[in-house]
């Protein structure tokens, strides 16, 4: 039996041990038994607690504390960053452009918003997967209130040029929603010098714990957006519900350590990157995707010719990875980003997302090469010539 | 063209990976027959279908002697249900009379391989490819002079 191996960090990350350790002293005691909204004891020393992460939160992307929603993860977050900031102002607009590979998070609301009557210019990357801020200022109009682009991408790793838009939003005085769920931790945010006016984020994605995220609204640009729920006042009552305790602690510690071990992670893992992706583009007919340095440090995307994409998953089966594709057992279908960067369906089909992070080993990305090698060489062998 | 429409609604969705059946893992891991025949007695038929539009590209080899097929092998380009049941049919085809080439029917080998029913599409092909390799016999066979036999 091959080594299992976990290479699928930008899907999720393990939890780390002091994040653990975090979480399980908030649930015992008053702190667990408390609701942090009561207002005797034991609920101040919960809300303590979250005003707590709340500051290691905001600190980790340069915000306020008071600037930081707790919400379920960046799929909420992004949710109520693109509507709620859309519906809210929609008095003063209703254009809104984002990106043909956004997450299907914003990408799923900017269709609902379209069924409001909301008109939205999605922008096709270059061929590297990268926006091009002059065809953003192209796409901006007078009735322009938001523009939604995340900061890395998910299947790709490119990293747009967020500062650059930001400024250019400023200028247009359009609100910039910006998901850095793949960023955070792993690139230096912030939110006043790159001209961020909604952010959004999630614990699982650094060693946090799944269940939590955060949106950042600006206090000056977005301080309020219409609310997804209703029903309680937490959270300014733009996120109605009982907030837990123990994760809002466990996403506090883990911006903690994101902070501390950026530096040590990225050079780190940006080597254990370079070691896989010499590997992987050292077989014949292997094309990287995505800008080659204009990216995290944590995915490689590539595309394989001459396999078919399902085989060559379940050949590498033993490594936890995400296939580049989405290609359905029903569909068939191909990733669309990868389309979008004009791959042919073939191709887009036979690619993979790897992705590394805090506790990958150079053992682990060689022994990841070798199945990979292994499993190209015999499904091309087995092929028609 | 810097402005477009979404494909479809979610850019990079992805389903949960299919589990495959021990069936057709143990087929896809070490599939028997695979590969081209070397040399050996009788004649040799070959037959290929589908494409990557379909989702399988399947070329199957067959060598026949005394009326009946003595060894077959199989290439495919296909999802691990393809390779698993090209590797089932040859293994089915071993040995049997020549006309099972164009009698096989390669839908019988989907409750083996617990085939989901979108894949059916895969077997039709193959049943193509060995519909192909009879009839590349009936050819020879009809004109003798055409057949080469290669070297035992």
């Amino acid at each position: 039996m091959n080594p299992q191996i976990y290479m699928d960090f930008a899907a999720s990350t393990p939890v780390d041990p002091a994040v653990a350790d975090a979480m399980r002293a908030a649930l015992q005691g008053p702190v667990g038994a408390a609701n942090p909204a009561a207002t005797h004891w034991a609920g101040e020393a919960a809300a303590g607690a979250v005003d707590a992460a709340r500051r290691q939160v905001a600190a980790l992307v340069g915000a306020s504390p008071a600037e930081i929603i707790w919400t379920s993860g960046a799929t909420e977050s992004d949710n109520l960053a693109v509507t709620g900031a859309a519906r809210f102002r929609r008095q003063l607009g209703r254009h809104i452009v984002t990106t043909l590979i956004e997450h299907p998070a914003v990408l799923e609301s900017c269709r609902a918003l379209e069924a409001e009557g909301f008109e939205l210019t999605y922008i096709a990357p270059d061929g590297a997967g990268i926006v091009d801020v002059d065809v953003v200022a192209k796409a901006l109009r007078k009735d322009t209130i938001l523009v939604s682009i995340s900061h890395v991408n998910n299947e790709l790793g490119v990293v747009q040029p967020i500062a650059e838009i930001g400024r250019l939003c400023r200028d247009h005085n359009t609100l910039l929603h910006v998901d850095a769920a793949q960023s955070v931790g792993r690139l230096p945010v912030d939110v006043r010098s790159q001209r961020i006016d909604l952010l959004s984020l999630s614990a699982h994605k650094m060693y946090g714990p799944k269940g939590i995220g955060a949106l950042f609204l600006d206090r000056d640009r977005c301080r309020r957006v219409q609310p997804l729920f209703f029903g309680g006042g937490q959270e300014r009552g733009l996120r109605p519900g009982t907030l837990p305790t123990h994760q809002i602690a466990g996403f506090g510690v883990a911006a903690d350590l994101a902070a501390a071990r950026m530096q040590d992670d990225v050079a780190r893992i940006t080597a254990l990157r370079e070691q896989l992706e010499a590997g992987l583009l050292a077989v014949s007919d292997v094309r990287l995707n995505g800008h080659i340095e204009q990216r995290a440090c944590h995915i490689v995307n590539v595309s394989v010719a001459g396999v078919e994409g399902e085989s060559l998953r379940c050949g590498l089966r033993q490594v936890a990875l995400s296939s580049g594709s989405a290609c359905a057992a029903e569909s068939g279908e191909p990733s669309s980003v990868l389309r979008t960067l004009g791959r042919p369906d073939y191709l887009a089909q036979a690619s993979l997302r790897f992705s590394l992070g805090r506790t990958s080993t150079a053992e682990e990305v060689e022994a990841t090469i070798h199945a990979f090698r292994t499993t190209v060489t015999r499904l091309r062998e087995l092929a028609p010539a | 063209m810097p402005f477009a429409r979404p494909s479809h609604g979610c850019a990079n969705w992805r389903p949960p990976d299919v589990v495959y059946p021990d069936a057709v893992l143990a087929r896809f891991d070490a599939p028997a027959h695979a590969g081209p025949l070397g040399s050996g007695p009788g004649e040799l038929v070959t037959g290929r279908a589908g494409g990557v539009e379909d989702g399988i590209d399947v070329a199957f080899e067959a060598r026949i002697d005394g009326g009946r097929i003595v060894a077959i092998g199989f290439r495919t380009w296909g999802c691990p249900y393809s390779v698993a049941a090209s590797s089932l049919a040859a293994e089915r085809l071993q040995g049997q009379a020549v006309q099972a080439l164009g009698e096989f029917n390669p839908l019988e080998l989907a409750p083996l391989l617990d085939l989901p029913p979108e894949r059916r599409g895969r077997l039709l092909c193959i049943e193509d490819a060995l519909r192909s390799c009879w009839r590349a016999w009936d050819n020879k066979r009809l004109s003798p002079s055409s057949v080469s036999r290669s070297d035992p």
